[in-house]
């Protein structure tokens, strides 16, 4: 793979909070359209590394460039606005507003009305929120919750709320999506469709990291894993590579 | 349209009560100090309510609105409109110098810290007396014209006020209902996610704290020229405080729950009146029952409880 399919590459990103090193010299590329994993036991850096990618916490050393610029500087909003989605482990829904309103949301960088011209409702605004609900609707459709749009988003289950999180990235038009623990608390049916949306996005052109501990998800899915440990990274590979490395094994299972 | 037909019935009641009791103290009068309140829990909500922020010092903008017209057309001769417009421009500038500063802060401390600022014009108001006559205040601010029809009778008032409550409401749905207003409602449910969703946050929260304070200030200054009187009482602390609890009372986030908690604090000291010294403690006793079984305000709650029997 040459230097054009790597949509992001992250250069020997390291970050501490306080003395505890959270990630150490981190390398690693993603492809255009991969779906690509990291994995690690609890603490490893998995969700740090996804709040630097978005701009959530700034790196101490270290770059990462999307399509070629660097954006380790930007802040969230800016990183976000370029094409960068994500999840989160821990729900982050709007509970304060309808479905479809949560995945409206998510269309304001497609958009660009001000708060003057929303005062006034001019026509422009109109024919805004009428693409916006669109759209909105066909990333419910792509989720499964389409017949939720009007319902509450506290009414919904947790299964639920996994999905409408990714529908309201989804309607961002994103070209990479962070997905941080999308199975966790799932029960095996909601798995099993959790990942068949996950195919489903990569299959719409999207590019997808995943941070997963269900393995089977993980090793069915995806194109290449990375394993980080304590900060580290083990090693980088396809799903039958990282299994049969030792060293994951060990960091991974504990050695016999 | 289904969008607003809360404000075409809060608009044809406003207009029926008007026509049909012209000299009714509790329409023209209390009605217009209804309408007041109205509009300034609705730009207060704009804030509280769609952004989730809080302000214990709105009572600061209403007192530079307030003086600004006050001082500008008493002391200069300026035309009312002009001394509006200064009073306008005197806010946005305060408002958006604070705005970034204050707004880094969350929860507790952000109230402190425009609690500080409504203590500080406060003082300013009742300590400069050159400038706003102490604690006395400032009188004989001249009648207000509209088109050369001077507003010079509490049904002109009452009238003139429903127009512009309309068209807060209207503003405040608008709002609601569109790309800022859910950017605002986001910032309110997940700062983070909003921020991840590429919403600038810090420019949002900004933008709807010096809207919600220009509202405000008009509203200090169209309350100048109706009472002809303005004293730093009408802007002290608890008059932030008043205007918090109208919000939260009726329903944070909603417009019509601002409506609603605005009209409950206007109308309840009125009738309460008829108790005589019993009126505080029955007016407490009121606002607490309200809080405990109606905890998402007075509108939201009874909206709740429709659409569930639907």
């Amino acid at each position: 793979m040459n230097n054009m399919g790597h949509i992001l590459r992250v250069k020997e990103i390291s970050k501490s909070f306080g003395g505890v090193k959270a990630l150490l010299y981190i390398s690693f590329d993603v492809n255009e359209g991969e779906i690509f994993s990291i994995i690690g036991p609890n603490g490893a850096g998995k969700t740090t590394l996804f709040n630097i990618l978005t701009g959530v916490f700034r790196p101490d050393a270290g770059a990462i460039l999307f399509k070629g610029k660097e954006i380790n500087k930007l802040s969230t909003h800016k990183i976000a606005s370029l094409g960068v989605q994500r999840t989160f482990q821990n729900l982050q829904v709007f509970m304060n507003m309808s479905v479809v309103e949560n995945v409206m949301a998510g269309c304001h960088i497609r958009t660009s009305s001000n708060m003057l011209s929303a005062c006034l409702r001019l026509p422009r605004v109109r024919k805004e929120e009428h693409s916006v609900r669109q759209w909105a609707m066909d990333a419910l459709k792509i989720v499964g919750l389409k017949d939720y749009a009007d319902k509450d988003a506290s009414s919904l289950s947790y299964g639920m709320l996994k999905r409408l999180e990714i529908a309201r990235s989804l309607s961002a038009n994103p070209e990479i999506l962070l997905l941080d623990e999308p199975a966790a608390g799932l029960n095996d049916t909601e798995t099993l469709s959790m990942r068949s949306l996950i195919e489903e996005i990569a299959s719409m052109g999207i590019t997808v990291v995943l941070v997963e501990h269900n393995m089977e998800l993980v090793m069915e899915c995806s194109h290449r894993v990375m394993v980080l440990n304590y900060g580290e990274s083990l090693t980088i590979g396809s799903p039958q590579e990282v299994q049969k490395d030792p060293q994951v094994i060990s960091a991974y299972l504990g050695s016999e | 349209m289904k969008r607003l037909i809360g404000l075409y019935i809060f608009g044809l009641t406003g207009i029926a009560l008007g026509a049909l009791f012209p000299d009714n103290y509790y329409v023209s009068v209390v009605g217009s100090t209804a309408f007041f309140h109205i509009i300034l829990a609705i730009a207060l909500n704009l804030f509280m309510g769609y952004a989730g922020q809080i302000s214990l010092g709105h009572a600061a903008f209403f007192g530079i609105g307030a003086y600004s017209s006050a001082f500008f057309t008493t002391n200069y001769g300026l035309n009312p409109y002009i001394a509006l417009i200064i009073g306008l421009c005197i806010t946005f500038f305060l408002a958006s110098c604070l705005a970034r500063p204050i707004l880094s802060l969350k929860g507790h401390y952000l109230a402190m810290a425009t609690l500080g600022l409504g203590i500080i014009v406060h003082i300013f108001l009742v300590q400069e007396e050159g400038i706003t006559g102490g604690p006395d205040g400032m009188s004989n601010i001249p009648v207000l014209s509209i088109l050369g029809f001077p507003l010079d009778s509490d049904i002109k008032w009452y009238f003139f006020l429903l127009a512009i409550t309309c068209g807060a409401i209207l503003i405040s749905l608008n709002i609601g209902a569109s790309r800022m207003g859910r950017a605002l409602k986001a910032i309110h449910g997940s700062e983070i996610a909003a921020e991840c969703l590429g919403i600038d946050t810090a420019t949002v929260k900004a933008q709807i704290f010096v809207l919600s304070a220009l509202i405000t200030s008009f509203v200090g200054s169209l309350f100048a020229h109706q009472q002809a009187f303005i004293s730093p009482d009408s802007c002290s602390f608890f008059f932030s405080i008043e205007l918090v609890t109208m919000v939260v009372l009726g329903g944070l986030g909603s417009t019509f729950g601002a409506v609603f908690g605005a009209l409950i604090l206007t109308l309840l000291p009125e009738v309460l009146v008829h108790f005589e010294e019993l009126e505080v403690i029955i007016y407490g006793a009121i606002l607490m029952a309200i809080m405990i079984f109606l905890p998402k305000g007075v509108f939201v709650s009874l909206c709740e409880a429709v659409n569930r029997r639907l």
